[in-house]
């Protein structure tokens, strides 16, 4: 019976058995791992392989540590295995073998290494001998509005906050320095620079961004002696873009409408074009807080930029045109104000136009030799009213770029070397002064990347410039990376940035009190030197990448710009440094994802900025010693829902004395500490996708935030003491619409 | 001992049936594609295809993961789906036509590609 009862079972069980038989048989599985020997006899899986059988023509890739398994139909085949930089290998494979260990030597024949990566939310790139982070798209949609201010929420590199009380626009810091001190650029040009540095991220609307790129301490010497702090470059969207036609629309509970719309199009004989579109409007008044003043002005802007590009054999060519109008009123409400008490009002008016132009030039008997030139002229004019300080300003500038990069012998030893002119004309008026300046600068830079297979890479630079007013400004700067393993990376950068100081367009913000200026006449260039050391590791966790990173830089100044409220609460002083003056800045970032839906990410910031205030070194007023950033993005496995939450802890900061003032007109030594809150839920379709937010869902707000707000003409009205957001909740939404272009 | 032999054979019949019932079904295919591109090109005509819950390529080993609906789609129809969009699925080979009309990136894998 028994024996019946085994017989039958294996009756039943045998067509699965057979099943299973066959497809083993339809598709052989090879194992492997791909390496590389190092010194001492050591081996180093290799990541990223292709692995391409000759007569199955199926594909495989290794993994992060070098394994593969391929399919392959049937014995005998042959794998071709490839990497770039490494010599082609060729595996003849039959039955006999298990698992298969090949050997790839490192080759002489380097074309330009590319880099494939997978993360396209926030991505550090191991390979670079900067340390770039990089803001995606992804990354980018996770906040929705409105301009580039608020494209760095959820980066903890960058931190974001109140100008003031009454221009409702946001700047930006790094290792805790204020945003003048790192270089804002667009593809290489410069963005924020001179007058528009103190509203001037505002007019790069958000949905116009492709990418940014942040690299923390002094950036490359091809791009100019400003960076101290760091260099954020910004990708925007191009014909190349996948883009064809695109619509996006914002509306908020703080009463702003955005429409948004993007055309690209593609022409004969190369030729492509692309224009953008921007017009928003604040229609209502805000006043959440209560004290009568606007907590966001309103009105109108609009920006507009077309682009075009050409790409011919040995040449590319792209050139465009900018322009932005703003016209933002602020201020009381409309109904506070009568002959005898008239209305504080604030006015922020800018016009800006800008063309730039960019040639590429590939040199016919040098492979490797290429020729840049980059061009830019423009002309920004802004009229900044807070109640009756007017401050009035016009800049012409030109700005020209020329950079040659090769090799020397070969790609280990790279450079780029080229020659730089910027014209700048200013003309300010500030109450009753005038000011004309026009600063001419000359510059030349050398750059030379030395490259050890992808493990060690050194970037030594150095540019001299003749500043017409202010001489000779010298600018060396050293990076260097190492690679341990493939999964880590040290990274370690000194240089000097320099930079020259336009105290009224740098801190026009400040302006919105009853403060007195006073300017030192005899103003000098900032000039800072600024050391830092970075570590970032990968690992894994199941198939996920996760990233870990530290950071520390230290800035020290040997002349800045001191901008002190501690001398008088009357009063702002804007004077060169005699003292110290410096910024250490410690971060450590922790990305996780435990799941392929999931992104989990940490941060924690230190920073330690102090210079001497009032004859006093102290720290920093308005930065807070410590900062903590948490954020979890969920996507569904389809990616038809996308759900995300940001909280952002901001510690305590230093606020400037206010002793002087009436009691009532005081203000504690420091600021509390609060949580921002900000979360958004996504629904994509094919063509469209509708979104619905909320930033600051905690509704924190700054209590009193304006001193003095019922005499904003009397002697301690002040509105640039924030610390923190000065409305409550914003709850949004809004759509995008996208046609994809067909082919690329 | 009959009754064993019974319990054994209603074993088998619920799992035949189980099967029957299941409505949705993971299946791996081994793709072509290349880069980050293909893979939002492969991933964005799938994820919108009727009966597909979810497609997702590991580009690692561009082995792509979709889970779908029995009823409304097949294997056979979703391979053809990844072939028509320019790449090869499993067996079945690449239409020749769409691969040509990809972007550069997604034919050469030396090229770079801006996708990462």
């Amino acid at each position: 019976m028994k024996q019946k009862i085994v017989v039958l079972i294996l009756v039943i069980l045998s067509p699965l058995i057979l099943l299973s038989q066959e497809k083993e048989s339809d598709k052989k599985v090879i194992k492997g791992r791909v390496i590389e020997l190092i010194s001492g006899g050591k081996q180093d899986g290799l990541p990223g392989v292709i692995i391409k059988s000759k007569i199955s023509k199926t594909l495989a890739r290794t993994n992060v540590d070098g394994y593969f398994e391929i399919k392959i139909q049937s014995f005998p085949d042959t794998l071709l295995v490839e990497n770039l930089g490494f010599n082609k290998a060729i595996v003849y494979v039959n039955e006999s073998l298990t698992n298969l260990i090949i050997e790839l030597k490192a080759g002489n024949q380097l074309d330009v290494v590319t880099i494939t990566g997978r993360n396209d939310g926030k991505s550090i790139d191991l390979l670079n001998p900067f340390h770039i982070e990089q803001i995606g798209e992804g990354e980018l949609r996770k906040a929705a509005c409105c301009n580039l201010s608020e494209s760095f929420e959820t980066n903890a590199s960058v931190d974001v906050s109140l100008t003031d009380a009454v221009s409702g626009a946001k700047k930006i810091q790094m290792l805790g320095l204020d945003g003048i001190y790192s270089q804002l650029q667009w593809e290489n040009i410069p963005l924020v620079r001179g007058l528009s540095s103190s509203y001037g991220l505002s007019f790069t609307p958000g949905t116009w961004i492709q990418s940014i790129q942040i690299t923390k301490g002094t950036g490359s010497v091809v791009n100019g002696y400003e960076s101290m702090a760091g260099l954020i470059n910004l990708t925007l969207k191009n014909p190349s873009s996948k883009e064809k036609f695109y619509v996006n629309t914002y509306t908020s509970s703080m009463g702003r409408g955005e429409i948004n719309l993007h055309g690209a199009q593609e022409l004969k004989n190369n030729w492509k074009t692309m224009s953008f579109l921007h017009l928003s409007n604040n229609f209502i008044e805000v006043d959440r807080n209560g004290d009568k003043f606007r907590d966001v002005p309103i009105g109108p802007s609009a920006s507009f930029f077309n682009r075009w590009e050409k790409t011919g054999k040995n040449y590319e060519t792209r050139f465009g045109v900018k322009a932005t109008f703003a016209d933002k009123k602020g201020g009381q409400l409309t109904s506070v104000g009568d002959i005898q008490t008239p209305r504080y009002g604030v006015g922020l008016y800018t016009n800006h136009l800008e063309l730039f132009s960019k040639i590429g030039l590939f040199m016919k008997k040098r492979r490797f030799g290429s020729i840049g030139l980059v061009q830019q002229a423009k002309y920004h004019y802004l009229k900044n009213t807070f109640g009756n300080t007017v401050y009035e300003g016009t800049q012409k500038k030109y700005y020209f770029n020329g950079i040659y990069s090769d090799i020397i012998k070969n790609t280990n030893h790279n450079y780029k070397t080229g020659l730089s002119f910027i014209l700048d004309d200013y003309e300010q008026t500030f109450l009753d002064s005038n000011f004309l300046k026009t600063e001419i600068v000359p510059g030349a830079f050398f750059e030379y990347t030395y490259s050890h297979l992808k493990k060690f890479t050194l970037v030594a630079g150095v540019r001299g410039d003749y500043h017409n007013l202010h001489g000779l400004l010298f600018a060396p700067r050293l990076h260097a990376k190492w690679n341990l393993n493939p999964k880590n990376a040290l990274r370690f950068s000194v240089g000097r940035g320099l930079r020259v100081p336009n105290p009224y367009s740098d801190y026009t913000s400040l302006m919105a009190s009853s403060r007195v200026w006073v300017v030192d006449p005899n103003i000098k260039p900032e000039d800072a030197i600024n050391a830092g050391v970075t570590y970032t590791q990968k690992f894994q966790i199941h198939d996920n990448v996760s990233t870990f990173s530290v950071d520390y830089f230290y800035t020290d100044f040997f002349n800045q710009l001191v901008v002190d409220q501690d001398v008088n609460s009357n009063e702002i002083h804007l004077y060169n440094s005699n003292g110290k003056s410096y910024s250490h800045s410690f971060q450590a970032e922790l990305s996780v994802s435990p799941s392929k839906t999931l992104e989990l990410r940490s941060a924690f910031k230190y920073y330690d900025v102090k210079a001497e205030f009032n004859g006093e070194l102290q720290q920093k007023a308005f930065v807070p010693r410590f900062r903590a950033l948490f954020n979890l993005g969920y996507t569904t496995r389809n990616k038809k829902w996308s759900y995300d939450l940001t909280a952002n802890w901001v510690g305590q900061k230093r606020l400037p004395s206010t002793i002087n003032n009436p009691e009532e007109h005081q203000r504690p030594f420091e600021s509390e500490e609060y949580w921002l809150l900000n979360s958004q839920l996504t629904y994509k379709r094919k063509r469209f996708s509708v979104y619905l937010g909320a930033e600051n869902i905690l509704n924190v707000m700054q209590k009193n935030a304006i001193i003095s707000a019922d005499d904003p003409f009397g002697s301690y009205f002040d509105a640039t003491q924030i610390w923190s957001p000065i409305s409550g909740v914003n709850i949004y939404a809004g759509l995008h619409f996208t046609i994809k272009q067909k082919k690329k | 001992m009959k009754k064993v032999i019974g319990i054994i054979m209603m074993m088998f019949v619920f799992q035949g049936m189980a099967q029957n019932l299941k409505k949705v079904e993971v299946i791996e295919i081994q793709t072509s594609a290349l880069c980050g591109e293909c893979k939002e090109r492969i991933e964005d005509k799938l994820n919108f295809t009727k009966g597909v819950k979810f497609a997702e390529l590991n580009l690692e080993n561009k082995v792509l993961t979709v889970k779908y609906k029995t009823k409304k789609i097949d294997a056979a129809q979703i391979k053809t789906i990844i072939s028509m969009i320019g790449y090869h699925a499993d067996d079945v080979k690449r239409n020749k036509e769409s691969f040509e009309a990809l972007p550069g990136c997604c034919r050469d894998e030396n090229a770079s590609c801006t996708k990462k």
